[in-house]
């Protein structure tokens, strides 16, 4: 349907300014200009530190950013075997010599460009120029400091791997290449952000991951044209499937890796994004919010009844304020005698209706939330209390609120925190449902139901349907969404599950 | 290229499943005809059997299926779909008023599920075909809880007083809904992959079996009283009222099956109209005459009766069909001299205005302490008035616990005694909790017009159980105010069942049974006030016993 709207859009769209490119800058022979180049490029910023030094009598320099690098590495691995070694009078061969006999570390790259330059060096790297030599060396002596390796704070399970990633990229692929000991496991370095050049790595299994998945995901990466990447969420749009507005995201986010790791063995992609403790998973479906890795180290029968467990809080934590109200303003024969005669009165003693009530005590909730995240940790204990006893015990006893109102509002509360992922779309939708309730009653909470079902079933990942195995029903993938079927099954068919492409899949894998 | 959208075989007739137990719901009254079952059954089976042998053996067919058609062609297609989404919409604003009575007003809630479902249709036809299999295990759920309750009450001989026959009516009525599938399978058939012959049978025999085992349980269980009351089964007219909590269901089930409907119908609405639109090919004096034509039979059809209904009724459709039928067609005409961005924009800023004023007249609200919460009615009549005595909660009371208070009306009749009540007090009565009606003698052996209001109120349960004494006002104060009884207290005597087995027991609902069946008397259980022991009790001695 939008492919029609589109495209009597693009009749009459104006036609785009195409930006043009400008060429790379190279490197010249010149060390003098390079320098000069370098600190203007840099505005003569002050942890900039060129170290002008000699190779046998012929001039040459280290560039690098202060606190960037690892000193002591530069010292040792570096310097003191460059200024130890007697060089000859070519400066080309001087370098070749340089990259391949004197230095003590592995990651030694030949660059050309300013661009590369200011890449490299901003990435921890230091920069050895040569006066003569229209290339210098780039070699890897990162030392920034870093936070080390945790637990994570929102993907907490009971049993299982209690490190979280952390914010370097590069600790994070070690932490994937330790759980997955294959050299199927393919990482991808590339940058985006135009400010931030943030470092994105791309992680798979090649006899496992859909090739025509990959090359889509990647060039959806190369498409993005942002300032900066400080946040998972800033690449999510991009890599979305533009499916219209949604509340539920069809990427999903973990800070696990073994999380990681398991969806990776299902066919599924990962990105890792420099600075961000968090990995991208693609495709994602709507099933697997309700999956947690505790889910597979239980007992069957116990994960399946904690999965419909999950099921129920979900709807219970959108549906619940709004039937609450729907039922007591238009269908009150629902209920029987005694909870209505309790419902009543406490309905008669409060000064606002039952909608009003229930949209302000969500409100109310929402603020308290906002401000446990946001303020400081000694604090907190005051906004349980004030949360408590003020929301809780005084507004009921002044006759504000009514305490069946606010029990549904609770428990609905409670139960969207049992599926933190999709805390942000319950919040919203209950709203949303509590107007439709207090307005239309159970027909308008129905039709908002299908309204928000149809966005659901309308969504894709990357091609697959995002309610995928429910609908379309693929009955072997059955077995991890709404029962959690034993290991021997599990294990059968790996690429199956949950209707993902694998080896049997038409597109083909990477060895094709 | 637009891009095509496929749905898997299985899918489109989980669709086509889904429609049709929307024009179940929506239209009991043709389907508690045993003809209906016969027709709709004998139908299937003569038009599958061509339409397999057609489209899925024949490639020159299928290609005749597509949409690749002229514009006239394209424009009888939209009139179809139009007539055939406003006939649904009509059905459904009726359906809302028997099962709510006014408290929500329809014309809103009916705006709203057109908006939804407009956006559903948009969202192409593969969303519309997934939800439905979500719709689809929502009724196969609804299905089971439905037989669980009701088969206990199950009475096989209840069958034999089903009526039978088809009339002009029911018929055109049976017609729509078999247009409208085979018409949507047709269509769709050029975006389904799959087993298109299996799949079919597959829902054909799914079809069959829930329309017939559906309509023999509805029948068997209640029969002869579904006649005059529209799905009374959602207002616990059943033995042991459990299939009134079910109605957010039976409400959610209609609401999800009517908008696959009415979103499959906006499809195919939209798709024929684009098409109409990319069309480059030239309008021709033949084309101009078919749409006159079309208008002219769109005329003729309104005038047959029982259409009439339908179409003039929605005084607001009426509009939008005749726009629908003459002006779009029209507009294709001269398709290549509008912009067609500025079409979209403005239908979209007139659909958003239009629904800002139709949502927003229609906040109706009932808060609870805006009602009367009746738990006990008493009933004095005389000769030639109604004394009506209401035990009711008062939800002003600021004290703990459930007070009660006594309203007191009178009336010609009962009707007009509990309006009046009504009226005095400026609420609205809520009889969903009425536990019993206790009726002096004059009133009880005046059954039938004593009881004829409660039988044709749809919020009165059916469970309510009834009771004699010598004055009821007098019996219900005395033990409100001096003996210090409640509604549950006095409800006790009469629904004994629980204590003793053989104490008599009688509710509105055996009243009816007992009228439609062959049984001439009934027995009332009879209350009277022990002066000693100071309480109320049944008469152990005699009941009333009352010849029909």
């Amino acid at each position: 349907m939008y492919e029609f709207i589109r495209e009597l859009k693009k009749m009459y769209a104006p036609e785009k300014k195409r930006e043009i490119q400008s060429k790379p800058h190279e490197i010249t022979h010149s060390l003098k200009y390079n320098i000069g180049y370098i600190r203007r490029l840099f505005r003569d910023s002050p942890d900039l530190t060129i170290h002008e030094i000699k190779l046998s009598g012929t001039d040459a320099a280290v560039i690098s950013i202060d606190n960037l690098i690892n000193k002591d590495t530069l010292a040792f691995s570096v310097l003191k075997p460059v200024l130890s070694y007697s060089f000859g009078n070519d400066p080309e061969d001087n370098l070749n010599t340089i990259c391949e006999k004197v230095l003590y570390t592995d990651d030694i790259t030949k660059i050309t460009t300013f661009e590369e330059l200011s890449s490299f060096i901003l990435s921890g790297f230091c920069v050895i120029a040569v006066e003569g030599a229209a290339a210098m060396l780039s070699v890897g002596i990162q030392g920034f400091k870093s936070r080390s390796i945790s637990e994570p704070e929102s993907d907490v399970i009971q049993r299982g791997s209690k490190e979280g990633f952390v914010e370097a990229v590069h600790t994070n692929m070690s932490m994937l290449r330790r759980k997955m000991k294959t050299p199927g496991l393919i990482l991808e370095l590339s940058s985006v952000g135009r400010l931030s050049g943030t470092e994105i790595c791309i992680c798979y299994l090649a006899d496992r991951a859909d090739r025509s998945i990959v090359k889509e995901l990647k060039r959806r990466l190369n498409s993005i044209d942002i300032d900066t990447v400080l946040a998972a969420g800033y690449l999510v749009p991009y890599i979305e499937d533009n499916d219209g507005i949604s509340p539920f995201s069809t990427v999903g986010i973990t800070e696990r890796p073994d999380t990681v790791c398991g969806k990776i063995s299902e066919g599924r992609i990962a990105v890792l994004i420099d600075g961000v403790p968090s990995a991208l998973i693609v495709p994602y479906l709507f099933a697997e919010y309700f999956q947690t890795l505790d889910d597979y180290s239980n007992r069957p029968y116990f994960a399946t009844f904690t999965r419909w467990l999950k099921f129920a809080a979900f709807f219970i934590s959108i549906l619940l304020p709004g039937l609450f109200v729907a039922l007591c303003t238009f269908d009150q024969e629902m209920f029987p005698s005694l909870m209505l005669n309790k419902i009543a009165g406490a309905v008669a003693s409060t000064p606002l209706s039952l909608m009003g009530e229930m949209i302000i005590i969500q409100f109310i909730y929402e603020i308290m939330r906002e401000s446990g995240l946001r303020m400081p940790q000694p604090l907190g204990y005051a906004v349980s209390i004030v949360g408590g006893l003020v929301i809780g015990d005084t507004a009921i006893n002044a006759g504000l609120i009514g305490a069946p109102t606010l029990m549904a509002a609770a428990m609905a509360a409670i139960c969207s925190y049992v599926i933190p992922n999709l805390y942000a779309p319950s919040a919203i939708l209950r709203f949303a449902f509590t107007i439709a309730g207090g307005f239309f009653g159970i027909w308008g909470i129905s039709i908002l139901f299908c309204a928000v079902f149809i966005n659901i079933c309308s969504k894709t990942s990357f091609g697959i349907p995002f309610t995928s195995p429910v609908t379309p029903t693929g009955f072997s993938s059955f077995r991890d969404v709404f029962i959690r079927a034993g290991w021997k099954v599990l294990a059968r068919n790996p690429a199956k599950i949950q209707n993902m492409p694998g080896t049997s899949a038409p597109g083909g894998t990477e060895n094709d | 290229m637009t891009k095509k959208e496929y749905i898997s075989s299985t899918q489109l007739f989980t669709l086509l499943f889904v429609i049709t137990v929307s024009d179940i719901i929506l239209n009991p009254d043709t389907c508690k005809d045993q003809g209906y079952a016969a027709l709709v059954f004998a139908g299937m089976m003569i038009f599958c059997l061509l339409s397999f042998l057609t489209v899925y053996f024949s490639d020159h067919y299928r290609k005749k299926a597509s949409l690749s058609s002229p514009k006239t062609v394209n424009s009888l297609w939209i009139f179809g779909f139009i007539y055939l989404s406003v006939y649904h919409l009509y059905t459904f604003a009726n359906f809302i008023e028997k099962l709510n009575g006014n408290i929500i007003p329809s014309l809103p809630i009916i705006f709203l599920l057109f908006i939804s479902a407009a956006y559903s249709a948009f969202k192409g036809i593969e969303a519309t075909a997934r939800f439905s299999a979500i719709v689809f295990i929502s009724i196969i759920l609804f299905s089971i809880l439905y037989f669980v309750f009701l088969y206990p009450s199950y009475r096989p001989e209840n069958i034999s007083s089903f009526s039978s026959g088809i009339n002009g009516n029911k018929s055109f009525f049976a017609f729509i809904t078999l247009f409208e599938e085979y018409t949507v399978m047709l269509l769709l058939s050029r975006n389904t992959k799959g087993n298109y012959l299996r799949s079919g049978m597959i829902w054909n025999v799914l079809q069959t079996v829930f329309l017939i085992s559906f309509l023999i349980l509805i029948a068997g269980s209640l029969g002869e009283y579904l006649i005059e009351i529209y799905f009374p089964v959602f207002h616990a007219s059943d033995g042991v009222g459990s299939l009134q909590r079910f109605r957010p269901f039976f409400v959610s089930v209609t609401i999800g099956s009517l908008f696959c409907t009415l979103s499959t119908e906006f499809y195919l609405i939209y798709r024929f109209t684009a098409e109409m639109i990319r069309d480059k090919s030239s309008i021709r004096r033949k084309n101009i005459y078919v749409f006159l034509a079309v208008f002219i039979l769109y005329l003729i059809i309104s005038s047959f009766p029982g259409l009439y209904d339908v179409i003039y009724d929605l005084k607001l459709m009426t509009a939008v069909i005749l726009i629908s039928v003459f002006v779009l067609p029209v507009l294709t005409l001269f398709s290549s001299r509008i912009r067609r961005t500025n079409i979209v924009r403005t239908a979209g800023l007139l659909v958003l205005l239009l629904s800002c004023a139709i949502i927003s007249s229609g906040c109706n609200s009932n808060q609870l302490n805006q009602r009367i919460i009746v738990q006990g009615i008493g009933i004095d009549r005389n000769d030639d008035s109604c004394l009506v005595t209401l035990i009711a909660l008062d939800t002003d009371s600021r004290q703990t616990g459930n007070q009660v208070q006594l309203i007191y009306s009178n009336g010609k009749t009962v009707e007009n005694a509990l309006i009046a009540a009504e009226k005095r007090q400026g609420k609205k009565l809520l009889l969903s909790q009425c536990l019993f009606l206790m009726l002096n003698k004059d009133a009880a052996y005046d059954t039938e017009d004593t009881l004829s209001y409660f039988i044709d109120n749809n919020d009165i349960m059916k469970t309510t159980n009834i009771m004699v004494s010598d004055k009821a006002e007098e019996m219900l104060t005395n033990a409100i105010n001096e003996l210090d009884y409640t509604s549950e207290k006095i409800n006790v005597l009469s629904d004994s069942n629980a204590i003793n087995q053989s104490a008599y027991h009688f509710s509105i609902f055996d009243y009816v049974n007992v009228k439609n069946g062959n049984a001439k008397e009934i027995f009332i259980p009879y209350i009277i006030e022990d002066k000693k022991l100071k309480c109320l009790r049944t008469d152990d001695k005699h009941c009333l016993r009352l010849t029909l």
